[in-house]
């Protein structure tokens, strides 16, 4: 489904990531784990299709096609979605409208017809229920004022409406608390099939006992440098990051 | 450079001499002082203005079809249309006594009404003032009387029409009375049919008895051609409340000033601006609200979208008396420049005499949220609809207050158009 091929990205003359191979395959569940400021977000971006990075090497293919010259737009009809670490507010905006936006979008890019305001309806309602979120919450503006866990959990929200095939949680676990994380694993869980696949990024390995990893990977210094499976994780928890550097 | 100014004065001594004394005096004063004003500016552009061989409107023929789709309400509320700045009673329609329209060629008993108000607020030492005050012929009058809640909008519309590349010179002119505790929405709008250059020197007069409640709405959507000076004086007493919303999107020059007096305690107004603008149009917002009782409000925001060259001004001022104790004031002018040739200038401008008072202020001027497009385009939606979307969150919180639902949607439709994209608001 993906696969990144050593890729080498810069930001104002500083290299972040230098020469990244992941290659991820549908059904599976990847973790990335590392340091503060190792280029997980960077990583997850490129992937997403943001502009102002330059990419000096390498390439990104998902489903056999270089995306790295398409819109980010392109690449979420292809079935690309990022929860983002730090959900940006915009006022004016509710997740309703903006939702329903995003979802006629993709239909349009198909092809097909609007969906009906019913049907939108009944989406929202069964979405926002499994995820436990209060209606109130989706009719005011984008994370305007929401808290940490609120925004987070929105995010996992239009991940559930816009049904992608590759997830890309950027820390979606950091801010939660207990009860609100355990909604979101599940909600999560529900959402992955054999036909999708998800990339979590996170610090903590709590999240991933509900969402048990196929693969786990560190990413340090732009690096991925070292891959494994969810015993890894134990491993960082115990002897933490000074581990892998020394190594 | 053309002596417009002596044609101007010419125009008025050929003019039939209004009925009432009151009147004649008062319209004479006004063209002496027209005549000592220097008037080929307006604007802090330095735009000339008065430079043109300007005609006086005459007489064109103007079908129903022409003027229908730019009404809102065709059926059921009161409306006053004017053509070329003499009243049309075939396509206007008053539906109240309340409201009728004042003409100086006539002869009403409600003159006597009239003089204690016409006139009274506008500044007599001000030229454009002066030209309208002696040149008016017919006057949009709005009496509401005491108590009285006027259900539906009441629609004033300026159609003008004419020859290819005329420059002509129009006087519109509104006074508006609520009566103690009334209520009124009021939707004014001018318009131009055909492509010729007009230039609207426009006057209105508001006073807001006690307890009553306006909703004043001013659409200026006119073509690339027509250029509109619009100054507004409003006279609030004893918590009256009075809002004033300015929608500017199309036009050559239009110039806005509003002057607000709270002449009693706990007054409010409410001053809300939207202006999405491209081409090579300026909009200029003049607004001074004064305070000169205790306990009175003022909330104020103005939003503006600029693209191409288009230029704007917001210019507010705020002046609190001493006597204006507890004033809670509020301004706020964002702006959000789209290219590289535009250009906005904005001016706080707060003069407080008046201890244990809040005013708040702030504006900004800036770039589109790269952040928030990206975040968008991350969900699938695409590049232009994205911007469109933002754009209208931006004016949003000055769109979400508007009471009339037909002109809510009126006006999203008209945004809607001027970005070039279809938005659906139904959820
Ligand atoms: N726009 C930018 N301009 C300059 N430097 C940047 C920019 N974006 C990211 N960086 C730098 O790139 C490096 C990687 O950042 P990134 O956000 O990818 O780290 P991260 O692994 O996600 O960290 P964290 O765990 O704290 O979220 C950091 O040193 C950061 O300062
Ligand atoms: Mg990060």
């Amino acid at each position: 489904m993906l696969n990144i091929i050593d890729l080498h990205v810069r930001i104002k003359e500083k290299n972040i990531l230098r020469g990244i191979n992941l290659k991820i395959k549908k059904g599976e569940i990847h973790a990335i784990m590392g340091p503060n400021g190792s280029g997980k977000s960077t990583l997850s971006s490129i992937i997403a299709g943001k502009e102002g990075y330059e990419v000096t090497h390498g390439s990104i293919f998902f489903e056999g096609k270089n995306i790295l010259k398409y819109s980010p737009e392109k690449r979420a009809h292809l079935g690309i979605f990022l929860s983002f670490q730090y959900p940006i507010e915009i006022p004016g905006v509710s997740i309703t409208n903006f939702i329903r936006t995003a979802i006629n979008s993709f239909r349009k890019a198909k092809g097909l017809e609007e969906m009906t305001a019913t049907d939108m309806l009944k989406k929202i309602h069964q979405n926002s229920t499994l995820l436990g979120i209060d209606k109130n919450l989706l009719y005011r503006s984008i994370n305007e004022g929401f808290s940490g866990g609120e925004k987070k959990l929105t995010e996992i929200f239009q991940m559930a409406m816009l049904e992608p095939k590759l997830a890309i949680l950027d820390e979606t676990d950091s801010g939660l608390d207990i009860d609100a994380l355990r909604i979101v694993a599940n909600g999560i869980k529900s959402l992955k099939n054999r036909e999708n696949a998800i990339l979590i990024i996170t610090h903590y390995h709590r999240i991933l006992q509900d969402i048990v990893p196929d693969y786990v990977h560190v990413l340090y210094q732009g690096k991925i440098v070292k891959s494994g499976d969810k015993k890894l994780t134990m491993e960082l928890e115990k002897k933490g990051y000074d581990w892998i550097k020394t190594h | 450079m053309i002596d417009i100014k002596k044609k101007i004065i010419s125009s008025y001594f050929k003019k039939k001499r209004p009925w009432h004394e009151y009147f004649q005096t008062l319209r004479f004063s006004a063209i002496k002082t027209f005549k000592k004003k220097v008037l080929t500016t307006i604007d802090e552009w330095n735009i000339p203005l008065l430079n043109r061989d300007y005609m006086f409107s005459h007489k064109t023929s103007i079908e129903w079809k022409d003027i229908q789709p730019h009404l809102l309400y065709p059926t059921d509320s009161s409306r006053l249309v004017f053509v070329n700045g003499v009243y049309s009673a075939r396509f206007s329609q008053p539906q109240d006594k309340n409201i009728s329209v004042f003409s100086h060629g006539l002869s009403p008993e409600k003159y006597v009404y009239i003089i204690a108000f016409y006139a009274k607020l506008s500044s007599s030492q001000d030229g454009f003032n002066a030209m309208n005050t002696a040149l008016a012929q017919d006057v949009a009058y709005i009496h509401i009387p005491d108590g009285l809640r006027v259900e539906h909008p009441i629609q004033i519309v300026y159609f003008s029409s004419g020859v290819d590349s005329h420059y002509t010179l129009l006087f519109p002119r509104n006074l508006v009375i609520l009566g103690k505790g009334s209520y009124a929405e009021i939707i004014e709008k001018h318009y131009t049919l055909g492509s010729y250059i007009p230039l609207s020197n426009s006057v209105t007069e508001i006073y807001t008895d006690a307890h009553s409640h306006l909703e004043y709405f001013k659409i200026q959507n006119d073509i690339s051609k027509s250029s509109l000076i619009d100054q507004t004086f409003i006279y609030q007493k004893f918590k009256s409340k009075c809002s004033i919303s300015t929608f500017s999107f199309g036009g050559k020059l239009v110039r806005n000033n509003l002057h607000i007096y709270q002449r009693d305690s706990k007054g409010c107004s409410k001053l809300n601006g939207i202006s999405i603008l491209h081409g090579e149009i300026l909009v200029d917002h003049h607004t001074v609200i004064e305070h000169a009782y205790p306990n009175g409000k003022s909330h104020e925001i103005y939003k503006g979208i600029f693209d191409d060259k288009a230029k704007g001004v917001f210019n507010g001022k705020i002046i609190v008396r001493k006597e204006a104790k507890k004033t809670d004031a509020f301004q706020r002018n964002n702006n959000i420049l789209l290219s590289r040739k535009t250009s906005v200038k904005t001016k706080p401008h707060l003069e407080i005499f008046a201890d244990d008072v809040r005013c708040t202020h702030g504006c900004t001027i800036g770039q589109f949220n790269e952040q928030a497009l990206f975040y968008f385009r991350s969900r699938g939606i695409s590049e232009k609809e994205a911007r469109a979307q933002l754009m209208f969150a931006f004016v949003q919180e000055v769109l979400e207050h508007i009471p009339i639902p037909k002109l809510k949607k009126h006006l999203y439709e008209i945004i809607s158009k001027k970005m070039n994209v279809y938005l659906n608001f139904y959820l």
